[in-house]
C-alpha cells in the first residue's frame, strides 16, 4: 500500500480512453441474447392447469397396461390349460362323433356311452365328463354361475363347448380355425386304432375257428358253397398242413379233393 | 453510471424470480463495457462469440443465483474464464503475461520510433491509445480494461481475474507506464 494513487490512475489516460468511440455489440446479438433470456424464464415458469389433463393418460398408462397384461395372461393360460385337457381325452370326442354318424336316429347320450370301448369306459374322468340327457355338460373347472357369457366362453373354452350335445360336431362353424384343425388331427389319431382293432378282430376270429378242426372244415365247406373255390382250396391246404392226421369224413374228403 | 436505482444484484434477483425485464435492464447497463473488454483483446469475431457465451452462461446460472459478490465482478469473472479458455484453445496457448511473476514486465519494449509523433487532436491520441493498448501484454491490457471499462477496483479486478491484489497493481502500473511512454507523456 505504499503505492501512490497516481501510479495506478492517470486521469489524462482515462479521459483519453473514454474519448475512443464506444463500440456496442451488434443488434442481432442483443436480440439473440435477450430472446434466450426470455425463453429461459418462460420455459421454467410453472405449467398452466390446462396442460395437466394431457399428462393424465401417461400417468394411467402404466397401471392400465399392467391390468391389460394380467387379463390377457389369465385368458391365455386358461386357454392353454383347456387345450391341454382336450389333448389328453381325444377318444371321448371321437367316440361321440362316431356314435352320432353311425346311428343318427339314435342320438341318445346313452347310445354314445354304449359305443365306448371297454378301455375307454375304464377311464373314469372321460365317463364323468360325458354328457347326460338331463343336464348339459359343465366343466369341472368353471361352474355355470362363474362361467362367462356364451360367445366369450366359446372363444376361451372350446373344449367345453365341444362337449355340449348340441355342439357335438367336430368342426363347428363357431370354432376358431386352430381348434378345428386340432379336432381333425385328434380324429385322425383315433381312426388308426379303430382300423387296427377291426383288423385284429378279424384275425382273432380266423384264429378261433382254425383252433377247432370241425369248425374250420365247416368254414371251408361254406366257402365252397359260396363259390369261393380258391379261398376254400387255400384254407383246405392250410388245414391239411395243420392237421395232417385228422380223420376226415369220406364225403368231406372227396369234396375237398375236388 | 446507472440510470435507475436498482442495483445490479437486485435486478439479477428479479430475473432469477422470473422478471425478464430485469435482465434486459442489466444487459443494457453492461453490454457495451463487456463487449469492448472482449473486443479489445481478441478481435470482433471472437469477441462476439465470447460475448454471447458469457451472457448465455449467466442466463443458465439464473436459477441458482445468490448475492455472494458484486454482480460486475461475477460477470467479468465469467468473461475472464472464457477469455482464458479461448487463449488456451488457440495455437498460441495462454499468454506468458498471465504468469504472476512474468519476467517481461520489467523489460517493456518501447513503442516503435524513439520520438512519438505529436498528436494534435484528441481523436488521434485516442486512436494511438488503442494501438498502444493492443500492444500491451494480455494480462496488463485486461487489468486496464477491467478498470476503465468495468470500473472495477483493485480487489474486484483481483477477484475477477482470480489473481492477487499485488499482481493486479503490478499489471496496472506497468500498463500505465507503457501507455504514457507511448503517448509521449512522463511515466
Amino acid at each position: 500500500m505504499n503505492e501512490q494513487p497516481d501510479a495506478l490512475h492517470d486521469e489524462h489516460l482515462s479521459a483519453l480512453y473514454r474519448a475512443i468511440p464506444q463500440v456496442e455489440p451488434p443488434e442481432w446479438l442483443d436480440r439473440r441474447i435477450l430472446l434466450a433470456a426470455k425463453a429461459t424464464v418462460q420455459s421454467s415458469a410453472p405449467r398452466p392447469a390446462a396442460i395437466v389433463p394431457k399428462r393424465r393418460p401417461s400417468r394411467w398408462a402404466v397401471p392400465l397396461a399392467l391390468a391389460a397384461t394380467v387379463v390377457l395372461s389369465v385368458g391365455v393360460v386358461r386357454l392353454v390349460r383347456e387345450s391341454g385337457e382336450l389333448a389328453t381325452a381325444p377318444s371321448l370326442e371321437s367316440a361321440q362323433v362316431v356314435t352320432s354318424s353311425a346311428s343318427p336316429a339314435n342320438a341318445e347320450p346313452s347310445g354314445a356311452s354304449q359305443a365306448l370301448s371297454a378301455e375307454e369306459k375304464a377311464q373314469p374322468r372321460a365317463a364323468a365328463s360325458a354328457p347326460s340327457p338331463s343336464a348339459p355338460a359343465t366343466s369341472p373347472i368353471i361352474s355355470p354361475s362363474l362361467a362367462p357369457p356364451a360367445p366369450l366362453a366359446d372363444r376361451l373354452l372350446p373344449a367345453e363347448s365341444s362337449a355340449r350335445p348340441a355342439d357335438a360336431k367336430p368342426t363347428g362353424s363357431g370354432q376358431p380355425p386352430s381348434f378345428s384343425r386340432q379336432m381333425k388331427e385328434t380324429e385322425k389319431l383315433d381312426e388308426a386304432p379303430a382300423r387296427a382293432r377291426k383288423e385284429r378282430s378279424k384275425t382273432e376270429e380266423k384264429q378261433l375257428f382254425r383252433n377247432s378242426p370241425e369248425r374250420w372244415l365247416r368254414e371251408i365247406a361254406e366257402l365252397r358253397r359260396q363259390g369261393e373255390t380258391m379261398k376254400a382250396e387255400a384254407e383246405w391246404l392250410e388245414f391239411k398242413r395243420r392237421y395232417p392226421h385228422y380223420p376226415l369224413d369220406p364225403s368231406e374228403a372227396d369234396s375237398n379233393k375236388r | 453510471m446507472q440510470a435507475d436505482n436498482d442495483t445490479d444484484e437486485t435486478l439479477m434477483l428479479h430475473y432469477r424470480d422470473g422478471d425478464s425485464g430485469a435482465f434486459a435492464r442489466l444487459y443494457t447497463r453492461h453490454k457495451g463495457p463487456l463487449y469492448r473488454y472482449l473486443l479489445r483483446q481478441c478481435g470482433p469475431v471472437v469477441a462476439e462469440e465470447l460475448f454471447q457465451e458469457v451472457w448465455l452462461k449467466l442466463v443458465a446460472a439464473r436459477a441458482g443465483y445468490t448475492v455472494q459478490a458484486k454482480f460486475t465482478t461475477w460477470l467479468y469473472r465469467i468473461a475472464h474464464n472464457r477469455l482464458v479458455d479461448h487463449y488456451r484453445a488457440s495455437a498460441r496457448g495462454l499468454p506468458l503475461s498471465y504468469a504472476d511473476d512474468c519476467p517481461e514486465w520489467a523489460h517493456i519494449p518501447g513503442p516503435e520510433g524513439a520520438q512519438p509523433e505529436v498528436w494534435d487532436d484528441r481523436r488521434r491520441q485516442a486512436e494511438r491509445l488503442l494501438a498502444l493498448l493492443a500492444e500491451l501484454p494480455e494480462a496488463q491490457r485486461e487489468a486496464l480494461l477491467l478498470k476503465e471499462e468495468a470500473g472495477l477496483s483493485l480487489e474486484e479486478i483481483a477477484q475477477a481475474t482470480g489473481t492477487g491484489r499485488e499482481t493486479v497493481k503490478s499489471r496496472l502500473r506497468y500498463a500505465l507506464a507503457r501507455l504514457r511512454q507511448g503517448l509521449g507523456g512522463a511515466s
